[in-house]
C-alpha cells in the first residue's frame, strides 16, 4: 500500500525535530572535534543557542572547585572618615547554625558573579601575588563595570531608605568576604575567620580620568584603589 | 487506541520504532505537571520577593546594564526589551506565574507553556547573570511542551475534549528529553576529565563533592552537622563522575537503564535536600519524570 502523503505540518515539525538533533548534538559535541568544521559549527550552534535562547553549556562544578566560599559585602564610606558595612543577604551570620532557603538565590547569583577573582585569591595570596590580582580583577571589573556600578548603586539606595536621615556616602566600596573551606581532616573541624578584603570601588560623581573606568579596583602592592583603563 | 498530536515526518531511515511508534500520553502530561509546578515554585520563591530588584528602573539588571546581551551585539531577543516600569515587572511575575499553574492544571496547555516560555526567554537577556543552568532546563522543556500535544491526558483540555487517560502520542518530544538529558550528563563528565600539570582534577582524585557540601556558599545546613564522612563524599565523586560520563551507555544498555536512573534521580534528591542550587534538582529530577511508568500506575488504578 503507498505511504500517505506527508501534511506540511508533518514536514515542517519534521525539519524542526532534525534541525533540534543536529543543534544539540553539535553544540555539545562539538568539543570533540577540532580545526575550521569547528568552528563552523560553533558560529552556527550560538546563533541558534541566543535565538532560542537554548545555551548547552552544562559544565557545573568542573574542570575544578573552588575551596572558597564568597560573599559580597558594601562598605559606605564618607568624608568625615566613619564607614558603614552591609553583608549580602545570602551570607549567614553563623556559619555552624543556618539553613540556607531559595529566596535570595537570584540575587547571591549575581553578587557571585561580579566577585569571582575571589575565588583564587585570599588576603595572603592577594599580598604574595598583587600583579595577578590586579590583572585579575581588573579583567572582571571591565567586563562587569556596569553591573558593579548597578549593584553598588542598588545597595546604597535601599542602605538610604533605611536610613533616611543619613546623609549619602561618598564612597562605595564592593567587599569580599572570603571563607576558605577547611581540610576534611582538620581536627575539630572549624571555620577560621573570613578574610575581608576590598575589590573594588565606585564614588557616586566622581569622573575618572580619560580612558579609565569609573570603577577602581584595589591593588594590595599600593594599598589603594587604582583606576582601570577602558582597554586592556 | 487514539494518538494525539503530530507525527512529524522524517526520512526512512530514521523511522525506526523508538522514534514513531506512539507512547502513553500521560508520560507526556507527568513531565507538564512536573514543570508547570516546578516553574510556580521557582516564580513564587526566587522572583517574586526580588523583581525589583532585578528588572526595570533602578534595578540589577536591564538593557542598559548588560548591552552585551541585546541585539544587534546578540541574536538574543526580548518582549520586554522596553520596559521600564518595576510594577510592570511585578505584574509579569504573577503572569508569569498564572501560566506555570494553569500549565501544570493543563487548561490550553500548549498556550501556558508558550506564554510561560516566552516571558523566560525574555527576562533572561535582561538580566543574565541573575540565571543558571536550571534556566536552561526550565526553558528547553517548555519550547518542548509549547510544541508537543502536553495536554492530551490528566489536563482540563483532556476533561474538556472527553478525552480518555490512555490515549498516546507521538513519541518525539520524550525521546528529545531523553537526547537533551544524555547530553547534559556525558557533557557533564566530559568536562570533569582534568588533568592539570601532571596532576588529577578534583573529580579523579575524589575530592569534589566534599568541596561543594563543605562550601557555604551551597551546602544548605552547615557541613559539621551532615551526616557524611569524607570516605562518603569520595565515594560519591567518583559515582557521580562515572554516572555522568557513561550516562549514555548506561541508557542504552537494558541492564544498567533502571539502576542507573535510580542512582541519577537520588543523586539530585539528595542535592535538593542537602544543596541550596535554587530549583536545579528541581529542574533536572523533571528530566526523569516522564521515563516513569505512571500508564501503569493509570491501569492499576481504573481496575481498582
Amino acid at each position: 500500500m503507498p505511504e500517505p502523503r506527508a501534511s506540511v505540518r508533518q514536514i515542517l515539525l519534521g525539519a524542526v525535530l532534525l534541525w533540534q538533533v543536529f543543534f544539540l548534538l553539535t553544540a555539545n559535541l562539538a568539543t570533540l572535534v577540532d580545526g575550521p568544521l569547528r568552528g563552523g559549527l560553533d558560529a552556527v550552534d550560538h546563533l541558534w543557542a541566543e535565538a532560542a535562547c537554548q545555551h548547552q553549556v552544562w559544565g557545573q562544578y568542573s574542570p575544578n572547585i573552588t575551596r572558597h566560599a564568597i560573599f559580597a559585602a558594601v562598605e559606605f564610606r564618607w568624608p568625615d572618615g566613619s564607614s558603614v558595612e552591609v553583608r549580602s543577604d545570602a551570607e549567614e551570620r553563623d556559619p555552624f547554625d543556618y539553613v540556607q532557603d531559595a529566596t535570595p538565590y537570584r540575587v547571591a547569583l549575581y553578587e557571585g558573579d561580579l566577585i569571582r577573582p575571589l575565588w583564587d585569591f585570599t588576603a595572603e595570596t592577594m599580598k604574595a601575588r598583587p600583579g595577578a590580582f590586579v590583572a585579575e580583577a581588573s579583567e572582571r571589573v571591565r567586563s562587569r563595570q556596569k553591573p558593579i556600578v548597578a549593584y553598588l548603586d542598588w545597595q546604597r539606595r535601599r542602605f538610604l531608605e533605611r536610613h533616611p536621615r543619613v546623609t549619602p556616602p561618598s564612597e562605595c566600596v564592593l567587599r569580599v568576604h572570603v571563607w576558605v573551606v577547611p581540610p576534611h581532616d582538620r581536627r575539630p573541624w572549624t571555620w577560621p575567620p573570613p578574610d575581608d578584603v576590598p575589590l573594588a570601588r565606585w564614588r557616586p560623581g566622581v569622573v575618572a580620568p580619560q580612558g579609565d573606568l569609573d570603577v577602581e579596583v584595589w591593588d594590595p602592592a599600593k594599598e589603594d584603589f587604582v583606576f582601570v583603563t577602558e582597554k586592556p | 487506541m487514539s494518538v494525539v498530536g503530530t507525527q512529524p515526518w522524517l526520512p526512512s531511515r530514521l523511522r525506526v520504532p523508538w522514534l514513531v511508534d506512539p507512547v502513553p500520553a500521560v508520560r507526556l502530561a507527568a513531565l507538564r505537571v512536573a514543570v508547570g509546578l516546578t516553574l510556580l515554585g521557582d516564580v513564587l520563591v526566587t522572583y517574586v520577593p526580588h523583581m525589583r530588584d532585578l528588572y526595570g528602573r533602578g534595578s540589577l539588571g536591564g538593557r542598559a546594564i548588560f548591552p552585551e546581551w541585546s541585539p544587534p551585539a546578540r541574536a538574543t531577543w526580548s518582549l520586554f526589551a522596553h520596559v521600564d516600569s518595576p510594577g510592570a515587572f511585578q505584574a509579569i511575575a504573577w503572569v508569569w506565574a498564572l501560566a506555570a499553574l494553569l500549565l501544570a492544571l493543563g487548561v490550553a496547555s500548549q498556550l501556558s507553556a508558550a506564554v510561560a516560555w516566552a516571558i523566560t526567554v525574555s527576562l533572561l537577556p535582561l538580566n543574565p547573570a541573575a540565571h543558571y543552568a536550571g534556566d536552561m532546563i526550565c526553558i528547553i522543556l517548555l519550547s518542548i511542551l509549547m510544541t508537543s500535544p502536553s495536554g492530551a491526558a490528566w489536563s482540563f483540555d483532556a476533561w474538556r475534549a472527553k478525552r480518555s487517560a490512555d490515549v498516546q502520542v507521538p513519541p518525539w518530544a520524550l525521546r528529545l528529553v531523553m537526547l537533551q538529558m544524555a547530553l547534559v550528563y556525558f557533557s557533564n563528565g566530559l568536562h570533569k576529565i582534568t588533568f592539570e600539570h601532571g596532576r588529577a582534577g578534583d573529580w579523579l582524585r575524589g575530592d569534589a563533592v566534599y568541596a561543594v557540601v563543605a562550601n557555604l556558599n551551597w551546602a544548605r545546613f552547615p557541613y559539621p552537622s551532615q551526616p557524611m564522612p569524607y570516605f562518603a563524599t569520595e565515594l560519591l565523586t567518583w559515582t557521580v563522575f562515572a554516572f555522568e560520563l557513561g550516562f549514555p551507555i548506561w541508557m542504552l544498555v537494558k541492564k544498567t537503564r533502571v539502576p542507573a536512573l535510580f542512582v541519577g534521580a537520588s543523586f539530585h534528591l539528595g542535592l535538593l535536600v542537602f544543596m541550596q542550587l535554587g530549583f536545579f534538582p528541581a529542574w533536572m529530577l523533571c528530566l526523569y519524570v516522564p521515563l516513569v511508568p505512571w500508564e501503569r500506575a493509570a491501569s492499576w488504578r481504573r481496575k481498582t
